[in-house]
């Protein structure tokens, strides 16, 4: 018994183990990236890979890239783009995602396949294509722009299907006898059970948005309409050795994710535990 | 006649859920509205935002720019406060606005690695000229074959483009022969002794300038180049 009691012990410890050196790992970028930005540029490029800390904490780096950079402007910029994605994502994923799980209709499991095969297609592919619909629209540098390709999203639609599957037939049936229609049933009955799915496509949009950069780089190239994340990319050009203004502009870029994560904490968690998925 | 049941109900409906409201005072009303319409509310407010938006930005599109020019691994100022651009301006004697002429300098990859014809750069480059917003694309050599295969850079042979021809004969670079291709095609100007250029902090390499396949601004390319090599 007690050789049972210690093996669990052991086997606990291991595990603890284990799990902070993987955290330990996941963590170090992160530290680096915040030591850096105090650094002096000299002291952030030295090879010495024993030198972690400043020697002296400086805040130029936060200054300067702080009046160069326009990072309300920015943040306005990524917070709507955010916005509106999730907006769009959830509203006509839940509606898709009732219609292919609920709905009888002609080609309802073809169409469904067809949304399927677009998820295992890179995002490259449609870069393109999607680039010269804007461009042809007159709409580059613009927020519906950077909101163009989250309007549909193929796995918001797969998730809110299998969410709907989930929940028993009785209640609309229930719903349908009481004089619903198709679309009370949806709204009032069904929609509001599925919350905890909406909730998790909501947050893995919000952090894909936030971190998008490939296409807000193509469609937005105008300064006063770029999100974080493609903003924080053109300084590579600009400051290409000087690491602390980087990592002062990244951190800075971290800040809206971090309080958003502090705020809906507990959804987070949620949301992958529903979803299976990881951001 | 089942239509005309419908929307004779609906009236009656109507009617009747207007006499209960105007029979409420004020509060309460507003209180009845935003408790059973507020769905309708949110919608039809989201509907006039999202009509006067796209208003408002098919009012204020971009106009047609005269010029646009990616420069690839370029690292210096190219805005439209650089002297380059000034100097380019006065060359020219375009009569200019904000984003008539572009000079896009953010971007930065090299199809010598197989990885980077997947970067979020070469993708935006690509993008940029199949929509027929880049004109010229000023480059490296493994850049200038890697995107000239594709077919994107315009034969300089072309009738179009005779006076480029004509005048940078011996400046030109050949696409090689290859399973597609029965013969050499020219699609660059080679520009690296570029006095312009040379005066920047631009290309250490040699530097090459190919036209787009899909420009219809021929004529100011043909300005640019010259300019280039003034």
């Amino acid at each position: 018994m007690e050789s049972m009691e210690t093996k669990r012990k052991v086997t606990q410890i291991a595990i603890h183990i284990i799990l902070i050196i993987f955290s330990f790992i996941m963590l170090v970028p992160f530290a680096w990236m915040t030591l850096t930005a105090f650094k002096s540029a000299t002291e952030a490029t030295q090879v010495n890979p024993f030198v972690i800390f400043p020697s002296k904490w400086l805040t130029d780096a936060f200054v300067r890239v702080w009046n160069n950079m326009n990072f309300l402007l920015l943040y306005k910029n990524t917070l709507l783009l955010i916005f509106w994605r999730v907006v769009c994502a959830v509203l006509t994923a839940t509606m898709a995602g009732y219609g292919f799980s609920r709905l009888e209709f002609k080609g309802r499991d073809a169409m469904f396949n067809l949304i399927l095969f677009q998820m295992m297609i890179p995002s490259q592919i449609f870069l393109i294509p999607q680039y010269v619909m804007v461009s042809n629209m007159k709409m580059t540098n613009t927020i519906f722009a950077l909101v163009f390709p989250g309007i549909v999203t193929a796995f918001g639609t797969f998730l809110l299907k299998q969410a709907y599957m989930g929940l028993p037939k009785d209640l609309e049936e229930a719903a349908r006898m009481d004089g619903c229609n198709i679309f009370q049933t949806f709204l009032l009955i069904m929609a509001p059970l599925a919350r905890s799915s909406m909730v998790a496509l909501a947050i893995f949009t919000a952090v894909f948005a936030y971190k998008d950069l490939m296409w807000p780089l193509v469609v937005n190239t105008s300064s006063t309409m770029m999100p974080l994340s493609a903003a924080l990319a053109t300084m590579q050009g600009q400051y290409s050795s000087n690491y602390p203004e980087l990592m002062a502009a990244s951190l800075i870029a971290c800040v809206p994710m971090i309080v958003l994560y502090l705020i809906f904490q507990k959804q987070f968690i949620e949301g992958i535990a529903t979803s299976g998925g990881k951001l | 006649m089942k239509k005309r049941k419908i929307k004779e109900n609906m009236r009656r409906n109507a009617r009747e859920e207007w006499q209960k409201i105007r029979q409420m005072d004020r509060k309460s009303a507003a209180v009845y509205i935003w408790d059973y319409y507020k769905l309708w509310i949110i919608g039809i407010v989201t509907f006039v935002f999202l009509v006067i938006y796209f208003i408002t930005v098919f009012l204020n599109r971009p106009k047609d720019t005269l010029l646009h020019v990616t420069m690839v691994n370029f690292y210096d100022n190219v805005s439209e406060k650089s002297d380059f651009y000034k100097d380019f301006i006065e060359y020219s004697g375009f009569n200019v606005e904000e984003g008539d002429v572009i000079f896009d300098a953010n971007v930065f990859f090299n199809l010598i690695r197989p990885a980077d014809s997947k970067s979020s750069y070469f993708q935006k480059t690509i993008a940029f000229l199949e929509a027929k917003t880049t004109d010229a694309v000023i480059c490296e050599y493994d850049n200038l074959m890697g995107i000239g295969a594709g077919g994107r850079f315009l034969d300089l042979s072309d009738e179009k483009v005779k006076s480029i021809y004509e005048k940078y004969q011996d400046r030109i670079v050949y696409l090689a022969e290859s399973e597609e291709r029965d013969e050499e095609v020219p699609i660059g100007i080679d520009i690296s002794d570029s006095p312009v250029l040379a005066r920047m902090n631009g290309y250490t390499d040699k530097c090459y300038i190919a036209v787009s396949a899909y420009t219809e601004r021929l004529d100011a390319v043909e300005v640019f180049i010259d300019y280039l090599l003034s």
